[in-house]
């Protein structure tokens, strides 16, 4: 009884003195885990960044490719592929008769033809559907000056 | 006796392994903590500066493009390159065009305005946009530093800067235009910012300018023959429109 009363105050001086290896351990976990989610919130910032300007970058393309194929002297049908940029996005022009197009008398309009540009962002896979899209009509025989 | 002897040393203070232990945690956690601030604040003004330069080049790109297809029917592009002692300075001259870069306000009462890709130190270029107080630049070819008017710094330090302009005949691309009579069907633009990987290329269209015939334009005028086109009510009291009956090039 004596020997028991003596063991719990020599104990208790021991907790009271100092953190335990695991504590300390412990905290370190801790602050790395806030640590880990301090950089991987930085890192969706800077992707996040990046993705608005690759997108911005792209509204820009979108219009220059529309204004040089739209506009160029003469158009010819089908799809054409641009290569990459130096900022990986990609795109594609495509050149159609539009068929759904009638004037006040119902009567189809003839030589018009429907634009579209796509562009595919640099995360992208090759078969998904483009991250943009614009589209014009032009008219065949326009600017054929 | 000698358990309560510990207990007082103990409570008097930390031992010095206690301290050094305590210290190379501290130690270990700032350090974590100033390398992820550091690393923030660098990819921050990375970040930043990677979309300065993109809204640089949007805001370039598209007052560019506003001036470029608003081009007013009498006027036109021209496109040099000027070289002096090896260095070129390409330049694209809004002729006539009083509206052209009427920055904020009105027509500035001038003759056009003109860009200049000014070569600098370290073979980079300046894009200079001065503002032509008369027509001088179509009388003689000067170097774009005797050039006199207001001259305003776009962009001080650009890798490359390069402009073409697609010929609607020949149909190719030139690197030169001259010809008062024709517009280029479009204006191409090469620009890389220092830290670009690869210079980017615009295109941008110009309005072709439809001169109506002589006849047809007599038929636009009203019967009374006292308001020009555009100005006053016509025979059938619809507001005369000069581009009514013209060929769809001039509807844009």
């Amino acid at each position: 009884m004596k020997a028991d009363q003596k063991a719990i105050p020599a104990r208790r001086a021991r907790t009271v003195a100092g953190f335990l290896l695991l504590e300390a351990l412990l905290a370190l976990v801790v602050f790395g885990l806030a640590a880990l989610a301090l950089v991987t919130a930085l890192q969706d910032t800077a992707l996040a960044a990046d993705e608005a300007r690759a997108e911005q970058e792209a509204i820009d393309m979108l219009q220059s490719i529309l204004d040089e194929y739209s506009k160029a002297p003469q158009i010819r049908a089908g799809v054409e592929n641009i290569e990459e940029d130096a900022s990986g996005i990609r795109y594609s022009v495509e050149t159609a008769l539009a068929y759904d197009l009638f004037d006040k008398n119902q009567i189809p309009l003839t030589n018009i033809y429907r634009m579209t540009v796509r562009a595919w962002l640099p995360n992208s896979l090759p078969g998904n559907k483009p991250d943009l899209e614009a589209e014009t009509l032009r008219y065949a025989l326009l600017y054929q000056n | 006796m000698h358990c309560s002897t510990r207990t007082s040393a103990k409570r008097s203070g930390f031992s010095l392994l206690e301290v050094v232990l305590a210290t190379a945690i501290l130690a270990l956690l700032l350090s974590g903590a100033f390398a992820i601030v550091q690393g923030s604040v660098e990819l921050g003004a990375e970040i930043t500066e990677l979309e300065d330069r993109a809204l640089t080049r949007a805001r370039l790109v598209e007052i560019l493009r506003q001036n470029i297809r608003n081009l007013q029917p009498e006027a036109n592009l021209l496109l040099t390159v000027i070289e002096k002692s090896g260095s070129y300075s390409p330049e694209l001259a809004f002729l006539g065009d009083g509206a052209a870069f009427a920055l904020g306000g009105g027509p500035g009462g001038g003759q056009g305005a003109t860009l200049i890709a000014r070569p600098t130190p370290g073979g980079f270029f300046a894009l200079d946009l001065l503002l032509l107080p008369d027509d001088s630049i179509g009388k003689g070819r000067k170097h774009p530093d005797a050039r006199k008017g207001p001259r305003i710094e776009l962009l001080p330090e650009l890798a490359a800067f390069s402009w073409r302009a697609y010929d609607p005949v020949a149909r190719e691309w030139v690197v030169s235009w001259g010809d008062y009579g024709r517009r280029p069907s479009q204006i191409e633009l090469t620009m890389a910012f220092s830290g670009d990987l690869a210079p980017q290329r615009y295109v941008f269209w110009v309005p072709p300018v439809v001169r109506l015939p002589a006849e047809r334009f007599m038929n636009l005028l009203p019967s009374d023959g006292v308001n020009p086109p555009g100005t006053g009510p016509t025979a059938d009291g619809s507001a005369a429109d000069p581009t009514r009956d013209s060929p769809p090039g001039m509807i844009q």
